[in-house]
């Protein structure tokens, strides 16, 4: 079972890591790890006290399911540490989609829209600690700086997914259009679209 | 524009863009803090290609997106009603314009430049909030929509290749003429493939719809096998 718990206490500087590191539950290497993430970098530690006091910090052991496609969602994980791997059924078969690593964020759609299911199962490859995003959080903390950069992370991920979603799609198409300017039959919809997904024809 | 004129924007606004901790008085100071403006129809607001600016708050009218595809030619992607948001993926990632934004009727917008969509970006004010979590909001439901769209053009495509199989030629009934439907000769497939262009360039959707798509496509595979095995 994971374990989860709240309330770290940072109070500045690695003396502060190692006193609230004796919290119940929190080690000093889950909030050490915690300010080292990328998206807090530049945040106070004060800030990331506040955060770690409010949000709930889980580890998981290797192979625990973290996410259930089909489960309900309202919340999303920000990995702390370890390494996670997203998975979806494909009929009888698991179809794995790549692994997740310390400093992403997973699930994030379901604190945005009223869409209240997980689109794929993620599993712990190697023990994990992620910290739980939730709606209370993100009103709770909205003045926080640590929330700030999480919200900041969320946009970058998600303008670089568009934009390189965008390229494929507009090479598909302007390929698709030389290929009939040429008299080219080229590559069928389908297989285009297989391609524009990497995956073999 | 008025205060009052800005608040009622901000709460139809939040009508279509959920998310937490939302209140109209923070996205009303958040447009405050912008620059508000008519333009008539036929006004670009920016170009493909272009640097980012500024990102535009659409208040009322309607606005036209194009694209130029591999001849040059502009095409449309979508016609946005208000309220909508365009302009902020680029602003997020510095990026040039992927696609030209034009006034279709005369619109009431608000526009924020760059200085200010920064300065705003970084504080922890209810204004910040308020910008960050309305673009978030925005950026998800593109994603969702096209994950759905991308669906949609699988599921087309699907029946479109059902049909043509189920008007296999016979020995006393010869073939029709008809174009292989997975092939991108005809508009309609070339307009399905516009619309996700237009989708994925953030102006009615994204797609992170990867991973369902594989899920999509695999099920429908799955089927097909059961029902040849049938």
């Amino acid at each position: 079972m994971p374990e989860t718990t709240s309330g770290a206490i940072l109070r500045g500087g690695s003396a502060a890591l190692r006193r609230s590191a004796r919290g119940p539950g929190i080690s000093l290497s889950d909030i050490e790890e915690i300010a080292g993430i990328r998206v807090f970098q530049g945040v106070p530690k004060r800030e990331l006290s506040e955060l770690a006091r409010m949000a709930s910090i889980t580890r998981f052991p290797a192979d625990a399911v973290v996410l259930r496609e089909g489960d309900p969602a309202d919340d999303a994980l920000l990995v702390v540490s370890g390494r996670l791997r997203a998975s979806v059924r494909a009929g009888h078969r698991v179809r794995k989609l790549g692994s997740v690593r310390p400093g992403e964020v997973i699930g994030e759609g379901a604190l945005f829209t009223g869409r209240s299911r997980r689109n794929a199962t993620v599993t712990a490859l190697e023990p994990s600690v992620c910290m739980l995003i939730t709606r209370d959080l993100l009103t709770r903390g909205s003045t926080n700086a640590g929330v700030v950069a999480i919200e900041k992370h969320l946009l970058r991920v998600m303008s670089r997914r568009i934009r390189r979603t965008h390229k494929n799609i507009r090479d598909m198409w302007h390929g698709a259009q030389r290929d009939q300017d040429k008299g080219r039959p080229g590559p069928t919809l389908r297989d285009r679209i297989r391609g524009l997904f990497k995956e073999p024809a | 524009m008025e205060r009052r004129q800005l608040e009622q924007a901000a709460v139809v606004m939040l009508r279509h863009h959920q998310f937490a901790g939302a209140n109209a008085r923070a996205l009303a100071d958040l447009l405050d803090r912008g620059t508000a403006f008519q333009q008539p129809g036929g006004t670009v607001l920016y170009r493909e290609g272009e640097r980012a600016d500024a990102l535009f708050f659409l208040l009322e009218g309607r606005l036209q997106i194009t694209v130029a595809d591999s001849r040059g030619e502009q095409r449309e992607l979508a016609v946005l009603e208000a309220p909508a948001i365009v302009g902020h993926v680029s602003m997020v990632d510095q990026a040039a314009r992927s696609a030209t934004c034009a006034v279709l009727q005369k619109a009431s917008l608000v526009s924020m430049d760059a200085s200010t969509y920064r300065a705003i970006m970084d504080q922890p004010s209810a204004a910040g909030t308020a910008l960050r979590r309305l673009l978030l909001s925005s950026l998800v439901q593109q994603q969702t929509a096209g994950n759905d769209r991308l669906r949609a053009l699988l599921a087309g495509i699907r029946k479109r290749e059902d049909r043509r199989k189920q008007r296999r030629p016979t020995p006393s009934k010869p073939a029709p003429d008809v174009t292989d439907p997975g092939q991108l000769v005809g508009t309609e497939t070339e307009v399905d493939l516009m619309d996700l262009a237009g989708v994925a360039a953030g102006w009615r959707v994204d797609t992170d719809g990867v991973d369902d798509l594989k899920l999509t496509e695999d099920e429908e595979m799955r089927r097909s096998r059961m029902r040849r095995k049938r």
